[in-house]
């Protein structure tokens, strides 16, 4: 652009034409008008030129710099900057005649991919999270078993199955499908930590309902091919797969089978399904043990288990030899993932494969005992502190309410508190008090006090107090006198304002008088007197 | 200072008549803004160049969300000053 310049000889030409005047008035004006421009600027700071825009003078502050060479601080001085800005319209026009785009699309192009990349970041790492987690699943399968292969194909079984487990959590125990996955969490679980004894109590009902479905689903299907490794291996592979996912299917999958479980309990009554509650319990023992040495540490944890399970026939399920029922072969139960080699054996025992089927079941159960009870306790415990909280919250308020109005006032506040009015407490509740006193001397007293005439106390005050809504004469009483008794003079000294002292209403300015110890000696019999008559007066006033 | 007060002054310094002025003024602008639109600059004597500059786009980054946006290009019309004028009116 700034090639193509319109010099200044052009303008002045152009503007002669246009204007229709000579060339000379032009350049005439022209110079004016620069050399007004300036004057201008000088003078005003700022010209307005219609058609075109404003010229400004802008003012730059001096700032402090250093010398680079030497060092030193200087100050550079502020100076004026000329800056144009261009009339509203003129903008427009510009930026209309601009063409912006192509570049613009580039950069645009650019920007969408920028933003791209945090999304597919995301997404990536999930995939690689999701892929260390399958790798890890798998890693003890191989070392454990040598079938590698069918890991690969349980393991998307297994990937669909979490899916589904969230989705089916209070039918879960219901469908096949998640049953496997449970047992297999719960064996691993089982591994890693102890059950509780409440716990076992689920358990031994969840396996009740899962032995149903099994026996259902799969031990149809077993007789029929009773060698077939298929199903047996599926099971154990999918668990150590499964091991992943537990955490998060044990969470839900546990409290529904407890529920869930309840009424079946009949159905599943059946002999080996007994021996297998029991067995469960003692596996979970176990659980301390890392997953890796699962194999070998089950053994000799679950041994010392096994006298509590009574029955024998419960042995069996043992991969290793299922043929003898002693106890030792019970620990190599909690190894399942060995099982899978030796299944054509141990499985072509159609008992056998229920016992395992009961056992793994149980184990599963036992699994989540070890969620439920850190889950329960936490849960518990939280609730305990929110409910202590609440009550000692509660307690304090009530102690406080009591403590400031004290029962009658607080009755009474239930009774007028709706009312704009303040309440000044009733004076029978104080005469209470003093009534027992009273009742000794009462019928000499009362013959006195008719005859008596007070004299009226000149008061002289203390102070100007208003009342507001949660003020009472008796607290007032008790704050300047040190006791709610003196109450009446309140009144006594507020005769013209208060027509009801238990409704004196909100704004009232309450005058405060001194009190002298003759007034407050409630030993004095005029004075207790005195005071009784006044509480009097104003009970009468109350009950107008 | 608004335009009106400045077709006076230079009707006082040019020996002019202020119409005469404000007509040369108008079509002056008329001329400088055709100029422009057309792509070309505009030298004024003494003053400096009038030039349309153009911003390109650029992309800015909300801080908080860091979402990105483009800035769109666009035009300027742009004044720069000559040099003399600069220093005249550095100081005042």
């Amino acid at each position: 652009m700034a090639e193509d310049k319109l010099s200044w000889s052009e303008l002045r030409h152009a503007l002669a034409q246009r204007a229709g005047v000579t060339e000379k008035v032009a350049n005439t004006f022209l110079n004016a008008l620069n050399a007004q421009l300036i004057e201008a600027l000088k003078q005003d700071k700022q010209v307005k030129i219609n058609g075109l825009g404003t010229f400004r003078l802008q003012a730059v502050a001096p700032r402090k710099s250093v010398n680079v060479t030497t060092g030193e601080a200087i100050t550079i001085e502020g100076y004026n900057k000329i800056s144009f800005s261009a009339e509203a319209g003129v903008k427009e026009m510009i930026e209309r005649t601009q063409s912006k785009s192509t570049a613009k699309s580039e950069v645009a192009a650019l920007v969408e991919t920028v933003t791209a990349d945090p999304l597919k970041k995301l997404s990536e790492q999930a995939d690689e999270i999701i892929d260390i987690l399958a790798d890890l699943g798998q890693a003890p399968n191989e070392e454990e078993k040598g079938q590698v292969d069918e890991a690969e194909t349980s393991e998307s079984k297994t990937k669909e199955e979490k899916q589904e487990v969230p989705q089916m959590e209070e039918s879960a125990a219901e469908e096949s499908q998640s049953e496997p996955i449970k047992e297999e969490v719960a064996e691993e679980q089982k591994q890693e930590e102890p059950i509780a004894e409440e716990e076992k109590e689920s358990i031994a009902e969840e396996k009740q309902e899962e032995p149903k479905e099994e026996e259902t689903a799969v031990v149809p299907e077993f007789p029929n091919n009773s060698e077939t490794e298929i199903e047996p291996i599926q099971e154990p592979e999918t668990p150590e797969e499964k091991i992943i996912i537990r955490p998060v299917i044990v969470k839900h999958v546990e409290p529904v089978i407890g529920r869930g479980v309840e009424p079946m309990p009949e159905k599943a009554a059946e002999p080996a399904e007994p021996i297998s509650l029991e067995t469960p319990a003692a596996t979970p023992t176990p659980a301390t043990q890392s997953f890796s040495s699962i194999s070998e540490t089950p053994i000799e944890q679950s041994a010392p288990t096994i006298p509590s399970t009574p029955s024998a026939p419960y042995v069996p399920s043992a991969p290793s030899a299922p043929t003898t029922q002693s106890t030792p072969s019970m620990p190599s139960m909690p190894s399942m993932p060995s099982m899978p080699s030796t299944s054509a054996t141990q499985y072509s025992q159609h008992t056998q494969y229920t016992q395992s089927t009961q056992y793994t079941t149980a184990s599963k159960p036992a699994a989540p005992k070890q969620d439920e009870p850190k889950k329960k306790e936490s849960h518990f415990f939280r609730n305990l502190l929110v409910w202590l909280l609440i009550l000692l919250l509660l307690a304090g308020a009530g102690y406080l309410l009591l403590r400031h109005y004290g029962m009658s006032g607080w009755i009474d506040s239930y009774i007028y508190g709706t009312q704009n009015a303040t309440i000044v407490q009733p004076a029978d509740t104080i005469v209470a008090a003093d009534t027992i006193a009273d009742s000794r001397d009462s019928i000499e007293s009362e013959l006195k006090e008719e005859e008596m005439q007070f004299e009226k106390i000149k008061y002289r005050y203390i102070k100007t107090e208003r009342m507001h809504r949660d003020s009472r004469l008796i607290w007032m009483s008790k704050r300047y006198y040190g006791d709610k008794a003196y109450w009446p003079y309140l009144y006594d000294a507020n005769r013209d304002r208060i027509i009801n002292p238990d409704q004196v209403e909100v704004g009232t300015p309450i005058r405060v008088p001194k009190l002298t110890r003759e007034l407050r000696d409630t030993t004095i019999e005029h004075t207790r007197l005195r005071l009784r008559a006044l509480r009097r007066e104003a009970e009468a006033a109350r009950n107008k | 200072m608004l335009t009106k007060d400045l077709i006076g002054l230079i009707a006082n310094a040019s020996g002019l008549t202020k119409k005469q002025v404000e007509h040369l003024l108008s079509t002056n602008n008329a001329i400088l803004r055709e100029t422009l639109m057309a792509g070309k600059s505009v030298q004024l004597q003494g003053l400096g160049t009038l030039e349309i500059k153009e911003r390109k786009e650029r992309v800015i980054v909300h801080p908080k969300t860091g979402e990105r946006n483009v800035v769109p290009s666009k035009s300027q019309l742009v004044f720069r000053p000559v040099n003399n004028m600069k220093d005249e009116l550095k100081k005042i």
